[in-house]
């Protein structure tokens, strides 16, 4: 049996507005981004004058100029998750991540995390598949036998896609926002929250579907990965209330957090109310693989007794999955 | 600098290297032969042939690539779109030492949840991300892509004995590999934590298992012969016991090890055991005890 005991998430100070990206007059406008995608604000390491004025257009020097690093967002998300863990970091026995966007593939993102928090001498590696990894991390720690984890595991995945976006072009920079997520797992303690289920899956034939480029940008098949996001979803949560008794008037659904309007036709699609829904994706933009986990964590103090909490989650890979829990 | 290395494979491009000496490292994968995934599928089809399963048998495919030209989508799944696979993937990944880490995490696993057949592959390409004007670099870095077809379920060739895997977080890595820049090796460093950190992992090895090290076949780590036959020595281990390709091959990060063994696959004899161990370079350190 696991608990997640505790989660954090970390988002730079910067706001990329609706205005700002209109005002870069690549053809895009509040109104198209409000109705196609539904962001207000998306968070950014980056400096607006930088964006203004060089539209990124070469992604190396966003290194340069950024406040912040995927690891620093990183630790910042494991700190926090450890506090409300009421775990000191050298409990931790093992550490995994989804570093989304690294800066050196060696050490690795979860090497540099590690680091900075004062990790030795435990099992530190990536377990990578951008967007839909929190349902990953769960189901790929449910392998385990029971008596072959640590008691306490953190997993965090961070991201600062913004710094991976062409900001010449009109719907790319309207997605995107950088951030970090982190969860502390025990096998043995009991937390707030029980893992119920878990699933994930893939379909490589469409990976090339949405790509970063280590040297380059963000692209992707943005219809095609909307349309199969929405079904793919829609199908997850009908998995998990086949399996389980969801009452969508107490339990809480947590989808990617790609595009808000999307977000909508699914919860349409389940009957699911608004005040049901938790999301960040409005606020804070696309933060890849910690969007979703970011959510709970930034809801951490809502949840009731016995609630059910669905995450349910589509993105790059193509890969998808899901991860139950009851408080 | 008598590593022993004569020769390494490289996916660049004569041409470009030759003209350019890959000083714009996003240069690198506009002049390529061929690409990390290019060799991956080849290797994974090489070990489907071995294994004699198809491909479409594969449940899950765990990759690593320490040197991608696209951090999205994962290696995994990126041989998996070009195997033609609608299956689990995912990359599992640690800078050097991905071989161990693969066999670990797989062994800790209850044996009902891991697919029948398990595809693993690393593929990694630091000739891409060398500076061909640094002396050191240059010398001991090759490309290379190996991997191998495990099942629970089924009786194969070789079956694993022990294996380990941890990290060691330093304050100061060996080896960096940063994005947009070349790698970098602190070679002296590197042979110095090879050598200890080796003979420990043997020793832990030795500890957990009876190895007989007159008989056992060894794979160290690919940067250095000095080194390797340093530890050879220390052990007793008979010369031809050393199995390595870094005379051929150079250093391929991940890959090398695995590239030994796949090399040496058909040749293996009933009874063999074979201990690979990597430490040293990187965060990550193993070993696998196998035995044929």
């Amino acid at each position: 049996m696991f608990s997640i005991l505790g989660m954090g998430h970390a988002h730079p100070q910067g706001k990329i507005d609706n205005k700002f990206l209109e005002d870069l007059q690549t053809g895009t406008s509040e109104q198209w981004i409000l109705e196609k995608i539904g962001i207000i604000t998306r968070r950014t390491t980056l400096p607006l004058d930088y964006i203004r004025d060089t539209r990124n257009s070469d992604p190396r020097l966003a290194l340069e100029v950024a406040s912040m690093t995927p690891t620093d967002l990183g630790v910042l998300a494991c700190e926090m998750a450890l506090e409300k863990a009421g775990v000191r970091a050298s409990q931790i026995g093992m550490i995994m991540c989804n570093g989304c966007t690294p800066r050196t593939t060696s050490p690795s993102e979860v090497q540099g995390i590690a680091r900075r928090l004062g990790l030795e001498n435990i099992p530190a590696f990536e377990v990578f598949t951008a967007c839909p990894v929190f349902a990953l991390h769960i189901d790929f720690l449910r392998n385990y036998r029971a008596d072959e984890l640590p008691e306490f595991i953190l997993g965090v995945s961070t991201a600062t896609l913004t710094q991976k976006v062409n900001y010449n072009d009109r719907s790319d920079g309207a997605i995107w926002g950088d951030g970090a997520a982190a969860w502390v797992i025990s096998t043995k303690e009991i937390g707030k929250l029980k893992v119920v289920d878990s699933y994930y899956m893939a379909d490589p034939t469409r990976c090339h579907s949405v790509v970063v480029d280590t040297f380059g940008f963000f692209h992707q098949d943005g219809r095609a990965v909307r349309d199969f996001s929405v079904r793919q979803t829609v199908r997850l949560i009908k998995q998990i209330e086949e399996k389980h008794q969801i009452d969508w008037t107490r339990d809480i659904f947590i989808g990617h957090q790609a595009n808000a309007t999307m977000l909508s036709q699914i919860t349409n699609n389940r009957d699911i109310p608004d005040t049901n829904h938790w999301q960040n994706v409005t606020n804070v933009g696309n933060q890849a693989g910690a969007g979703a986990p970011a959510v709970l964590s930034m809801h951490w103090d809502q949840i009731k007794p016995k609630q059910k909490i669905l995450v349910a989650v589509v993105g790059a890979g193509l890969s998808w999955g899901s991860a139950l829990f009851e408080a | 600098m008598g590593a022993g290395i004569k020769n390494r494979y490289s996916t660049l491009s004569m041409q470009y290297l030759n003209e350019t000496g890959n000083q714009e490292v996003i240069k690198a994968k506009d002049n390529l032969v061929c690409s990390a995934t290019d060799l991956a599928v080849s290797a994974c089809q090489k070990a489907l042939d071995l294994a004699e399963i198809k491909a479409e048998e594969v449940g899950l495919i765990l990759g690593g690539n320490a040197t991608p030209v696209e951090t999205t989508p994962s290696e995994a799944q990126r041989v998996g779109e070009r195997l033609g696979l609608k299956t689990i993937a995912y990359d599992l990944f640690c800078d050097t030492q991905n071989f161990f880490l693969f066999l670990d995490v797989l062994s800790r696993w209850d044996e009902s949840r891991i697919p029948k057949y398990v595809l693993c592959v690393t593929s990694n390409v630091p000739t891409q991300r060398v500076n061909y004007q640094s002396r050191v670099e240059s010398y001991y870095f090759g490309d290379a892509a190996a991997a191998m077809v495990l099942s629970t379920s089924v009786t194969g060739k070789a079956r694993l004995l022990d294996c380990y895997y941890n990290t060691v977080v330093k304050s100061h890595s060996n080896i960096k590999l940063g994005i947009f820049s070349h790698v970098s090796l602190d070679h002296e460093g590197a042979k110095t934590a090879i050598e200890s950190e080796t003979m420990n992992l043997i020793d832990m090895a030795e500890k957990r298992s009876k190895i007989d090290f007159k008989q056992t076949k060894f794979i160290g780590e690919q940067l250095d012969a000095e080194v390797l036959n340093a530890i050879a020595r220390h052990y007793g281990l008979n010369e031809e016991n050393i199995w390595g390709n870094l005379e051929r091959c150079a250093y391929c990060l991940s890959s090398s090890q695995m590239c030994v063994l796949a090399e040496r696959w058909e040749s293996l004899q009933a009874g063999d055991k074979i201990l690979s161990v990597g430490a040293g370079i990187g965060s990550g350190r193993g070993f696998a005890f196998i035995e044929v």
